[in-house]
């Protein structure tokens, strides 16, 4: 049994799981919902779900996949809450700052790249998000989003094709 | 695609992330983890404690504990009957259906106090006893009660023949004496729902019934049944308030034995009114004059309780719709709701307070309502309402109000929205 835990949720494995998944969780968060205090938020809670449900994990894969999951699932509440669906979000470049200023120093294939991938629709969006920035299998992809391996790839498929039409043929 | 990974990942690091997110979240973590600690240690103590508790008291005071469950049994148990008591007392149970309206605050004390006004008047009717009352009814033919006498007596004099003058009845006695007693009215007609006018006219006039029982004084006392009039007695506690007339009306014993009365049992005001047979024009109009200052609308409107009475609404009147021509004619209308027979008893009487009754001996014609009321004693009242007026036929006279306009727009408007 996999020993990360080790049961007792104490400081240290709070840190750890911190530093490991932070980033990722964030990052996964935001492919979904498109604005970072929601996203930050939505990490903060599947955190403490961590806290609250106490978890027996067999392996360091079953912790990841665990925690992605729950993170997807939240963000879908998130997205099917009364609040975000009657009111409509902040354009995505005033949300990301960084990205929003000429001198940020990322360069304009980067940009349309960023901008390409959050155009798509949430389950195209998603799905290339774990495939190239988190690295998941199309197995892991499944997992997390609750569909078939068929339906992961499928969906990968689409969500590529719709980037070579924005894209043009360079990627 | 590994261009394509690369510049992902390049522009998500781009978004910056809260440099205080993972400080922020390991507090929130920590607190969360230390304050479910402590709060399932205290559950499980303080259940361990209660039981401990609870087992030492059973220990040291079972008797005490036995008592208190059983006065707490008690004590629900007195509850539950108090509120069937009192659920009983508001006609809650002889009327599942007005439920919801008897259980609003005015309705009950309302009825209630109808009700406690019924009781009484027929205890004290029980009191008197069946040969007080003896001139008053006689079973008819079919076993019914019908109610004459006294107007018999009044209106018809002994020309006819000499009977009436061995057995007389007064009008104010037998007022005084059945202050309750309705129209000359046979309770066995009493019209189904929606029946046409003509076919509520099975509620007698006083002539009718005059003519259907011309030997009313051979009946036997025995025969008497006292259940429908209300005795004196309650008429003149009810009527403390009312006008000098009304409360002379109280019963004395009759001394005078030169009538033919043969028991005695009757009242003072019998035997003067024994008399109007010979009064001349004028002394009769008088007696009419006293009629009127005995009737009251609001305690003849009383004699039919609402929990145990209902009402017929009989229009007679049509409407046309002038766009198309169209004539509705509106159907009559049995009212059984405790609320509803409120609201029009109050409408009945609300209008008449401050006035006085013309009396007369015929009923109108050109009735726009006709309200047949029906007592669970037989007791029956007919009410007519024009555009002009409002009479009640009660004990064979017709008493006359006359309404304003706005008088009769608004009777007109409760009455309409009740059979509507």
């Amino acid at each position: 049994m996999y020993s990360g835990s080790k049961g007792t949720f104490d400081d240290g494995y709070i840190r750890y799981v911190l530093d490991c998944y932070s980033e990722p969780l964030i990052r996964l968060c935001y492919s979904y919902v498109r604005n970072m205090h929601d996203a930050e938020d939505i990490a903060q809670d599947t955190f403490c779900e961590l806290i609250k449900r106490k978890p027996v994990f067999e392996d360091e894969n079953h912790e990841k996949a665990w925690l992605l999951r729950t993170a997807a699932n939240k963000c879908k509440n998130h997205l099917k809450s009364g609040w975000v669906s009657k009111t409509s979000s902040i354009d995505d470049n005033l949300s990301s700052p960084a990205l929003g200023r000429e001198d940020s120093g990322l360069d304009d294939t980067s940009r349309a790249v960023f901008d390409a991938v959050m155009e798509l629709p949430e389950k195209y969006r998603t799905v290339i998000h774990m495939y190239y920035y988190s690295g998941l299998s199309i197995a892991e992809i499944a997992a997390v989003k609750h569909i078939s391996t068929a339906s992961a790839g499928t969906q990968l498929a689409r969500g590529r094709a719709l980037l070579k039409k924005k894209l043009g043929d360079d990627f | 695609m590994p261009d394509f990974s690369d510049k992902y990942k390049k522009a998500l690091e781009y978004q910056e992330i809260s440099p205080d997110f993972k400080e922020r979240t390991a507090r929130l973590m920590a607190e969360l983890r230390d304050s479910e600690e402590p709060v399932l240690k205290t559950a499980e103590d303080e259940r361990a404690a209660a039981s401990v508790a609870l087992s030492d008291n059973e220990e040291k005071f079972p008797r005490r504990i036995n008592y208190i469950k059983v006065i707490s049994a008690i004590a629900a148990a007195a509850a539950c009957l108090t509120v069937g008591v009192a659920l009983n007392r508001a006609g809650i149970f002889d009327r599942a259906s007005d439920l919801a309206a008897v259980n609003s605050d005015g309705a009950v004390t309302e009825a209630t106090d109808i009700m406690e006004t019924f009781e009484d008047k027929t205890d004290a009717t029980a009191a008197m006893g069946a040969e007080n009352i003896s001139g008053e009814f006689t079973p008819s033919d079919n076993g019914d009660i019908l109610i004459h006498g006294s107007e018999q007596a009044e209106n018809e004099p002994s020309e006819d023949s000499g009977e009436a003058d061995e057995m007389p009845a007064p009008a104010v006695g037998a007022a005084a004496f059945a202050v309750e007693e309705t129209a000359p009215l046979t309770r066995e007609a009493i019209p189904e729902e929606n029946a046409s006018p003509d076919s509520i006219a099975g509620v007698q006039g006083y002539e009718d019934i005059a003519e259907e029982l011309p030997d009313y004084e051979g009946a036997a006392p025995d025969e008497a049944v006292p259940t429908t009039e209300e005795p004196v007695e309650a008429a003149a506690s009810q009527n403390d308030t009312n006008d000098p007339a009304e409360t002379g009306l109280i019963l004395e014993p009759f001394s005078d034995e030169a009538d033919a009365v043969p028991d005695g049992e009757v009242f003072e005001e019998e035997n003067e009114e024994a008399a109007e047979d010979d009064l001349p024009v004028e002394e009769i109009a008088t007696s009419d004059m006293s009629r009127s200052a005995d009737f009251s609308p609001r305690r003849a409107v009383a004699g039919f309780p609402a929990q145990t009475s209902s009402a017929l609404i009989t229009p007679s009147f049509e409407d046309t719709i002038s766009e198309d021509g169209t004539v509705v004619k509106y159907q009559a209308k049995r009212i059984r709701s405790v609320t509803k027979l409120l609201e029009l008893n109050k409408e009945l009487y609300a209008y008449t307070e401050e006035d006085s009754a013309a009396v007369g001996d015929a009923a109108p014609s050109d009735s726009r309502y006709i309200i047949d009321y029906t007592g669970d004693q037989g007791n029956a009242m007919r009410i007519y309402i024009g555009s002009r007026y409002i009479c009640f036929a009660y004990e064979g006279g017709f008493y006359t109000y006359e309404l304003t306009e706005e008088e009769y727009k608004a009777l007109d408007s409760s009455l309409f929205g009740l059979i509507s």
